[in-house]
């Protein structure tokens, strides 16, 4: 079965990496990706995550202070 | 050569900075914040950890507010051209670098009251003083943390203080002490701190930033690509992307970053240590050439590394070919870019002899710094040339 991944998108460039840093920092599977042009027509980057984990990596996001703009 | 000039440029650099600089030039130097491929991302990444390194270093609560600039100039200049509007009073000081003195030249010309207040002739400034010129038009309070001519440490602790009882922010010039002198941002409530990253921070040429506390509100004074809500024609209202248009310098702030990381490994602290040990030694030796006169206070404590002498009846640029043709000694000559500083301590317009030793510089160093100067002055009383051993050429020939 093919994985199933969302995608957390943020404000700057620079949430983006702090959020990645978070996430690896708790060992939570993660990936720096351009954002997908239907979810914005912006050039900047996003966060994939597998779907299973999206609840985890909220906390987490959360607990860090990091807010995103949405999960796709 | 004995590179007494690290007040321009720190020189040499931490080994980390060279190899850091040389990794990410050929690894990571795609652009950072555009394209989404693996080589693209990565250099973002260099960008985030310089980032957060500086922070760290400063005790900065909030890293995105570090706005990456190719120098402290282009730093004050955001901060002071951001800032000011017409009708807005400034205060500031005449011991301050043309980085200063020349945008609030030119603001002043935009309808910009600009104070100076006056130093002492050691350089030092009174937070009295300068509070007492606070009125109620004030907007910036902009002052220099060390001086690049004589190197007294201005009192930011006491200045911020005065002015944040009058609801006025000031904004830092830390050319001379960011890595060298301990800076507390968030203890101190800085408002705005402009820093280069090729002195004391150990990057290379071409970095530098400006911290902007979130109670400031500046406007943009360059306008470009971001990578960042693209669909606009205005600048974002996010931080850094508002302040930082076109593409960075990604190895140039890799280094920066791995001088920051050198720093606080080493410890600020250690560094304030070494560098107040061997200023001590050389104002020691250079206070007791006959004919030579040491500019500043004595007082080590409130002085930077940085030292400008002069020798009776010579012309400093003449002191300064000396040193580096028959001695190998790299210093600087004239008035570095702060007239009216040498109008404070009566040395304009000839200007001084300054030598800036840095973190790597030996106490060997400074006692041939002297030993050199001595010698130089000597002649000038004898009138007569002693030659010396031939230096070792900066860049080996052939």
């Amino acid at each position: 079965m093919e994985e199933q991944y969302k995608i957390f998108v943020f404000k700057s460039t620079y949430l983006t990496f702090k959020a990645e840093r978070a996430l690896k920092g708790a060992r939570v599977a993660c990936k720096v990706v351009t954002k997908p042009r239907d979810i914005s027509s912006d050039c900047g980057l996003a966060i994939r995550v597998s779907a299973s984990d999206e609840q985890a990596a909220s906390k987490i996001m959360g607990d860090s202070g990091i807010t995103s703009l949405g999960v796709w | 050569m004995i590179y007494l000039d690290n007040a321009a440029t720190s020189h040499p650099k931490p080994e980390s900075v060279y190899k850091r600089i040389d990794f990410v030039l050929r690894n990571a130097s795609a652009n950072p914040g555009r394209s989404g491929h693996r080589m693209a991302i990565e250099a973002n990444r260099v960008i985030f950890e310089g980032r957060e390194s500086i922070a760290r270093l400063f005790n900065i609560r909030h890293p995105e507010r570090i706005i990456f600039a190719c120098n402290a100039t282009a730093a004050l200049n955001l901060a002071l051209k951001g800032l000011l509007q017409p009708g807005d009073h400034a205060i500031t000081s005449d011991m301050e670098h043309n980085s200063v003195v020349r945008p609030l030249k030119f603001l002043s010309q935009q309808g910009v009251n600009v104070h100076r207040a006056q130093a002492s002739r050691e350089g030092s400034l009174d937070p009295d003083e300068i509070s007492s010129a606070i009125t109620c038009e004030t907007r910036l309070i902009a002052v220099t943390h060390a001086s690049n001519v004589i190197g007294t440490i201005t009192p930011i602790a006491e200045i911020i203080k005065a002015a944040h009882n009058k609801e006025v922010p000031v904004l830092i010039d830390a050319a001379q002490t960011a890595g060298a002198v301990p800076i507390d941002v968030e203890a101190l409530d800085v408002d705005m701190l402009a820093c280069p990253g090729h002195k004391g921070l150990f990057g290379p040429q071409g970095t530098g930033f400006l911290y902007v506390s979130p109670k400031i509100n500046l406007n943009p004074t360059v306008f470009g690509g971001t990578g960042s809500r693209s669909d606009l024609d205005r600048m974002p209202d996010f931080l850094p992307d508002r302040y930082e248009a076109g593409t960075l310098n990604t190895p140039g702030i890799a280094g920066l970053g791995a001088g920051a990381e050198f720093i606080f490994s080493e410890g600020v602290g250690a560094v304030r240590m070494h560098e107040k040990h061997i200023l001590s030694r050389l104002i020691d030796g250079l206070t007791r050439i006959p004919g030579v006169r040491v500019y500043g206070t004595g007082d080590i404590e409130r002085r930077a590394a940085v030292v400008s002498f002069t020798i009776e009846g010579m012309d400093p640029a003449a002191i300064g070919d000396r040193l580096d043709t028959d001695f190998g000694i790299g210093v600087r000559v004239g008035i570095h870019c702060a007239p009216d500083a040498h109008k404070v301590i009566g040395s304009y317009p000839k200007g001084t002899v300054r030598m800036s030793p840095g973190y790597f510089t030996t106490p060997e160093d400074i006692d041939r710094a002297i030993e050199a100067t001595g010698v130089i002055a000597a002649d000038r009383e004898n009138h007569r040339y002693i030659p010396v051993s031939s230096p070792q050429p900066a860049i080996p020939r052939g």
